[in-house]
């Protein structure tokens, strides 16, 4: 499995707009934590935004400098891409920095990739708008290129604090028979059937263990006429629909409270993945956000557990105080935001903040609120 | 008659049994009214008014989570001065910090707590606080007749008459593992941590055992502080 390790971001430099993220080095499990505004959301946006990118399905950025490294078994992967005005003008990707792919803006150098059964640099030119690390994928000359591209498409992005399709329902004369999953996530319903008719029973049983680790004892889940919309619409709209355990009829996801929906979908989309094997790197934002203590407490535990065993990374942010007081503080990594640049706090460039926090006997969200990562004591 | 009033903020629900167990036992329950409250009460529960008969109000306060007491303490303080409280104790285990960084612990848990208004000690049981439960060796068979000090030491390793529980990493799945020998569980739940609260000897745990416990000692000499 391949993981991010760090990202460096920048983009509209020496103009009003410009935004940087110093560097952030990312670990298998990790929670971001920061004021509003801070950058949590954004440095999940840059991060799926390299990931669309990579796998060409994004339109190209008006502005983007992006200095990635990842990690596959030994190898390190190191990309960097720079747009301007929708258009690259530098791209680079070195593994265990011998250099792999080159490309500059400057007609009078050659862009160049490696060819694995040429054993040589062969040159090439490819549209100024899009990027050559998804134009050149060619699994017999550029095996490395797939290994960008399966994390990139395996990546994953979902809003927890957002409606995350609860208002989303389907239209009987739909293509029921369809087995793929859609891109967009608020398609809830579309998605479990789909990944029910590939992946079976087991699929369901798993949501529902799931389910109930957070709290939420179900016997069944399924897809069913949505009786909370009114029968004078003129198809029949089909919603999820869960049979608590301690209820003799059945909750369709209208009449479920926001926190029981957005978990029920994170999970629905997270088996999604790892009955797949499509899930290389899990990006939730504001996870917790309207659960309460018990449920934050487990769905943090439920989130690592499934990313260990599975081993796909985790990338989750919050200023929710349950899930901080939660999250081992191992897993934390501060947004601060001066201007328009943001750096991050962690114990790997701030290891004695974090030691001397351990034994003020404060709950995590103290280490947060009264901004202890900032100073030392 | 004036009430004096201490508020105990404790980690747990095993510490909130045993902690109102110990208080009734040594104390009595004659002029001391005892209130439990938790983290979602919001010290909404707080009616010491209605209790000025007593001679000693006790709030026991569940943080219900293993690093909020400091924290908690720091929050409700100002609205335990309002209420008349005198005295904050807290009680926390020193797991999962390693033993030999208790000093640092003690250190930082002293660190920012206002010594004006209220008196406030925060106590750490050593390595938790079920090794107080481990070193009353007159409550196992209480719980079970099989459960003899010979036949624990030989079965686990652990002598409670002679060994020091203090020096125990992990006392309560110690006592999980003892009791495991004729087949009960210590799980922390609360139907188990009765049983155990009932079982032991305050006698034992308030005078004889603080000599060997300092954590113990510390812990039994502000209660007694507070109510001599």
């Amino acid at each position: 499995m391949m993981i991010l390790k760090s990202i460096t971001y920048e983009e509209y430099n020496n103009q009003p707009e410009h935004w940087k993220l110093e560097l952030f080095d990312f670990r298998p499990i990790n929670l971001v934590v920061g004021q509003n505004s801070a950058g949590k959301t954004r440095l999940l946006n840059v991060t799926i935004g390299l990931a669309k990118l990579l796998s060409g399905k994004s339109k190209m950025f008006r502005s983007a400098q992006y200095d990635a490294v990842f990690q596959m078994g030994a190898d390190e992967y190191h990309y960097q891409l720079s747009i301007n005005e929708g258009n690259v003008t530098f791209e680079e990707l070195k593994i265990n920095s011998i250099v792999k792919l080159s490309r500059t803006s400057n007609p009078k150098i050659h862009d160049v990739i490696f060819a694995e059964q040429l054993n040589d640099n062969m040159q090439f030119n490819t549209p100024p708008n899009g990027l050559a690390a998804f134009l050149k994928r060619d699994s017999i000359q550029h095996p490395f290129l797939e290994q960008l591209f399966d994390w990139a498409v395996s990546t994953k992005h979902y809003l927890f604090g957002s409606p995350f399709g609860k208002d989303h329902f389907m239209a009987l004369n739909e293509d029921n028979d369809n087995q793929l999953v859609p891109d967009d996530p608020n398609l809830i319903v579309q998605a479990f059937l789909a990944a029910s008719k590939t992946h079976g029973d087991d699929f369901k049983q798993q949501i529902l263990e799931d389910f109930e680790k957070l709290g939420y004892p179900c016997t069944d889940l399924m897809v069913d006429r949505e009786r909370g919309i009114g029968s004078n619409q003129p198809i029949n709209i089909y919603s999820l629909s869960v049979k608590e355990a301690d209820l003799s009829s059945s909750t369709s996801q209208l009449q479920m409270s926001q926190g029981m929906y957005r978990a029920l979908a994170l999970l629905i989309h997270l088996n999604i993945g790892i009955f797949s094997k499509k899930i290389s790197t899990l990006l939730v934002d504001d996870i917790g956000e309207g659960l309460d203590y018990q449920r934050s407490s487990a769905i943090i535990k439920l989130l690592i557990d499934k990313a260990e065993n599975e081993r796909f990374q985790l990338i989750m942010t919050t200023n929710d105080r349950f899930v901080m007081n939660s999250t081992d503080l191992d897993y934390w990594s501060v947004l601060v935001r001066n201007k328009n640049f943001v750096s991050v706090v962690n114990e790997k460039n701030s290891p004695d903040i974090f030691e001397e926090f351990k034994y003020t006997g404060l709950s995590n969200f103290d280490f947060f609120q009264k901004k202890l990562f900032s100073t030392s004591y | 008659m004036t009430v004096k009033k201490l508020a105990i903020f404790v980690e747990g629900q095993t510490e909130l049994i045993f902690v109102e167990r110990l208080i009734t036992e040594v104390i009595g329950c004659k002029n001391i009214h005892i209130e439990r409250c938790n983290a979602r009460d919001n010290l909404t529960k707080i009616k010491t008014k209605e209790h000025n008969e007593c001679t000693y109000y006790v709030l026991i306060y569940d943080c219900q989570n293993d690093e909020r007491v400091k924290t908690e303490i720091l929050d409700k303080r100002d609205s335990l001065i309002k209420n008349g409280f005198s005295s904050i104790i807290g009680l926390r285990d020193v797991h999962p910090i390693e033993p030999e960084n208790i000093m640092k612990l003690k250190r930082g848990l002293a660190t920012g707590v206002p010594t004006k208004g209220i008196s406030i000690a925060i106590f750490i049981a050593k390595m938790e606080v079920e090794a107080w439960f481990i070193q009353e060796a007159t409550h196992y068979q209480k719980i079970n007749d099989q459960l003899t000090n010979q036949f624990i030491s030989s079965n686990t390793g652990f002598n409670p008459l002679t060994d020091n529980a203090e020096d125990q990493l992990r006392p309560a799945p110690l006592l999980h593992e003892i009791y495991s020998l004729v087949g009960l569980a210590y799980k922390k739940k609360l139907n188990q941590t009765n049983r155990t609260v009932n079982a032991l000897d305050y006698e034992e745990l308030y005078i004889n055992l603080p000599t060997k416990l300092p954590s113990l000692k510390a812990f039994v000499e502000r209660l007694d502080s507070f109510f001599t």
